[in-house]
């Protein structure tokens, strides 16, 4: 184990992967010659000649072509850029690559991953800081899979490459830039997609997000525990299929459910999740069940609307105390 | 090895059923086969066997109270050995009379919520679910949650209160109502369900003690047929159709009859020719002979035909004689005097007392001439019977006194309309008055 960052533990799964796997093979924009636009595919085109390729403008060629390529073999890793692009190749994503498994009576395989930076990283505007998973959990043989912190980043992209199924691995780009230790090859504990993980165990709130949304879930705990407010805080890592028998266990133990995320609250990942704590363990809670996402407008670019669009772990801390 | 009694489930529909007397106490012995306790359902009061030997060694539900079907209402056992721990409160029967009266005073922090009565109680899911547990009435805890709302911790808290054994049924029965277990009952006495019962029934006797009305509580059979006579008045739009006939014809007929029947000591009464009559003109009305719900209309491919029989203590019930428009006279007049006998005795087997398609009901013992009985759910017409009058009518030109008798038909209007229910009673009528159409 050794500190490195986000995009390094990206980079690392990529490396291990490729010299595991001759099949896995890199597309996108600006990745061999530029090595990403976000430094996550540094050094990768030198290190593998000819499996990091640079594409044209075209994100419905560039999963359309890693399509092709999974259904005749190979292993693709694509990269979106940005993951605002994705509605380009809505096509590809939802009727292809997501369908080509069941059409084909399970006779073919999509293992592809499609790598998605999201997330605000300041002043990117409404149309270069969405966080669009929540579009993708409604879209059945999907999965998607989004890591906070580099040690998931790494652990997490390796099982996306392994699985036989397509992948949708969001990465933040604020977090990008953030160290953490990171397992080398010989102490990885592999990933199982579909696994939630408690990051912290409490008994008087289960906090439930994932991706960057784990700041404000680990800085509302630190808050509260200040107050000597045990929360416990789950990170979910897949969003489809989520790990909901982690999140019920959870909340049976603390009878309170706050749910955070960056992305738009409408609609958002976290109502699925309120709605099945709702069907299924709803006399187990003893209050409202919280939720804080992003309003239901385009994100400003003006730094001070930005700032005005954001969660903080202060709003989760003041929405708990109300209830407890 | 202690063995559970179990409440008996008697019929389909039984859910639960209320223990109207033990036969025995804790400490006798009994044999298999030995009547233990009778119990009453909705429709009727049975009498149960003991299902093993052994001795009474517990008693968990006290007379009076009603279990679910198939829980444990007593414990059977070896003398001397002890119900299973939590299997039963103590009996009744041994509370320990040197024991004084514990007086269990009221604390301050359990003190009664004022709400509005009947008002809904702000409480979360799982405080809900607690509270359910425990047998507390939601409204009766203090709330200091968020908002006024009762949390968890105020189920919790509450239990600090002063804690009253409740019976098992008298528990869901208060969380049920809304009743404060804690507020009722004798005090260090276990609260039953007829406390629960006193508490709901009786607001005003509690706020004005002089009062001297009567409250009563009813019996199971009362509180069923409450529940299908109110059923039935918001169920079914009904008309009565009510149609004069001249008896002259039925009274020459039953004479004939019981005489030819005499050797054989069977006697039909107008009941029963009314049960037959009715019956094969039923043959022609199948939607008269039916059911309806959700918009689904039943043709019943039997015609089994009830009777309204009164029960002495006051109850009613409707046994039916199966496929009654095959049967002939005289069987119909065994059949069911066998069944109005059962019924006064409270005897009724289940199958007696459902699969009914149609009612006839006759209080012309009382001399009434006119009525408007209701529906006997999920029927669609009950025929009310009056009674025979001594009456002056015109017949070719001459005044002659007849013996008439009213029929009054009360139809369901959702399927039945005005003209085949007139039709229906003038066919009904027409047999009566020229019996010999029996045959035809």
């Amino acid at each position: 184990m050794r500190k490195i960052s986000f995009a390094e533990a990206t980079l690392e799964a990529m490396e291990e992967e490729m010299e595991k796997y001759p099949e896995v093979f890199v597309m996108g924009e600006d990745l061999a010659r530029q090595g990403g636009i976000f430094g996550q595919f540094k050094g990768l085109g030198h290190k593998f000649p000819g499996r990091v390729m640079d594409t044209p403008i075209s994100e419905t060629f560039i999963v359309g072509g890693g399509v092709g390529a999974a259904l005749a073999g190979a292993r693709p890793v694509v990269d979106m850029h940005f993951a605002d692009f994705i509605g380009v190749c809505m096509d590809e994503v939802f009727n292809q690559m997501a369908k080509a498994r069941y059409m084909f009576g399970g006779q073919a395989k999509i293992p592809l991953v499609l790598r998605a930076p999201d997330g605000m990283a300041g002043g990117g505007a409404a149309q270069h800081s969405q966080s669009v998973e929540s579009w993708f959990l409604h879209i059945p043989g999907i999965k998607v899979v989004a890591p906070s912190n580099p040690y998931d980043a790494k652990m997490v992209l390796k099982a996306a490459i392994e699985s036989d199924d397509p992948v949708i691995y969001f990465e933040n780009k604020v977090i990008y830039k953030e160290s953490a230790m990171v397992p080398e090859k010989e102490d990885e504990v592999p990933y199982e997609i579909g696994k939630a993980r408690v990051v912290r165990e409490g008994t008087d709130v289960t906090i439930v997000s994932y991706s960057v949304g784990m700041k404000n879930a680990n800085g509302a705990a630190d808050l509260l525990a200040k107050d000597g407010i045990n929360a416990e805080v789950i990170d979910l890592i897949t969003l489809s299929p989520w790990d909901k028998e982690t999140v019920i266990n959870s909340v049976k133990k603390t009878h309170r459910l706050c749910l955070v995320a960056e992305s738009v609250k409408q609609g958002g990942a976290m109502a699925e999740v309120a709605a099945t704590v709702a069907e299924e363990a709803l006399e187990y809670l003893d209050a409202p069940i919280l939720r804080y996402g992003a309003p239901f407008v385009p994100i400003p670019f003006a730094p001070t609307l930005e700032k005005l669009y954001r969660i903080f772990p202060e709003d989760l801390y003041n929405g708990i105390k109300k209830v407890l | 090895m202690a063995i559970e009694v179990l409440m008996p489930k008697l019929g389909l529909t039984m859910e639960e059923g209320t223990i109207e007397e033990w036969k025995v106490k804790v400490g006798d012995t009994v044999k298999k086969g030995d009547i233990i306790f009778s119990v009453s359902t909705d429709k009727m009061t049975n009498e149960i066997e003991a299902e093993d030997d052994g001795v009474v060694i517990g008693i968990v539900i006290a007379e009076g109270d009603s279990a679910p079907c198939k829980s444990v209402i007593a414990w059977l056992g070896a003398a001397g050995e002890q119900p299973p721990a939590g299997g039963v409160a103590a009996a009744p029967a041994v509370a320990a009379p040197a024991a004084a009266p514990v007086a269990v005073a009221p604390v301050a922090a359990a003190a009664p919520v004022a709400r509005p009565a009947g008002a809904y109680v702000l409480a979360t899911p799982y405080a809900k679910k607690l509270a359910k547990d425990k047998g507390y009435a939601l409204a009766a805890i203090a709330a200091t949650g968020y908002d006024g709302v009762v949390v968890a911790k105020d189920v919790d808290a509450h239990v600090a209160g002063p804690h009253v054994k409740t019976s098992p049924v008298a528990a869901k029965m208060a969380a049920e109502l809304g009743v404060d277990v804690n507020t009722i009952g004798a005090d260090g006495q276990r609260v039953m369900k007829a406390d629960v019962l006193a508490a709901t029934a009786a607001p005003a006797a509690a706020v004005a003690p002089a009062d001297e009305d009567e409250v009563i509580k009813v019996t199971p059979m009362r509180r069923a047929i409450a529940k299908n006579m109110e059923n039935s008045w918001h169920t079914s739009p009904r008309v009565t159709f009510t149609r004069p006939f001249d008896a002259t014809g039925m009274k020459d007929l039953r004479k004939a009859i019981n005489k030819a029947l005499e050797p054989k000591g069977i006697k039909v009464s107008y009941n029963h020719i009314m049960m037959k009559v009715v019956s094969l003109c039923l043959r022609d009305y199948p939607d008269i002979n039916g059911s309806f719900k959700d918009n689904l209309l039943t043709h019943h491919k039997h015609i089994n035909m009830g009777l309204a029989v009164a029960q002495p203590s006051g109850g009613l019930v409707v046994p039916n004689v199966k496929d009654c428009d095959k049967k002939s006279l005289a069987e119909i007049a065994v059949e069911a005097d066998q069944l109005a006998k059962d019924g006064k005795a409270g005897k009724l087997g289940m199958d007696a007392m459902t699969g009914g398609t149609f009612t006839i009901t006759n209080l012309g013992n009382y001399g009434l001439t006119n009525f408007s009985p209701i529906i006997n759910q999920p029927e669609l017409a009950i025929l009310g019977v009056c009674a025979m009058v001594d009456t002056p009518v015109v017949r070719d030109g001459q005044i002659v006194v007849r013996p008439m008798m009213n029929l009054c038909l009360t139809a369901d209007h959702r399927v039945i309309d005005g003209v085949q229910a007139s039709e229906f009673l003038q066919k009904v009528c027409e047999m009566l008055e020229n019996p010999v159409l029996m045959l035809a």
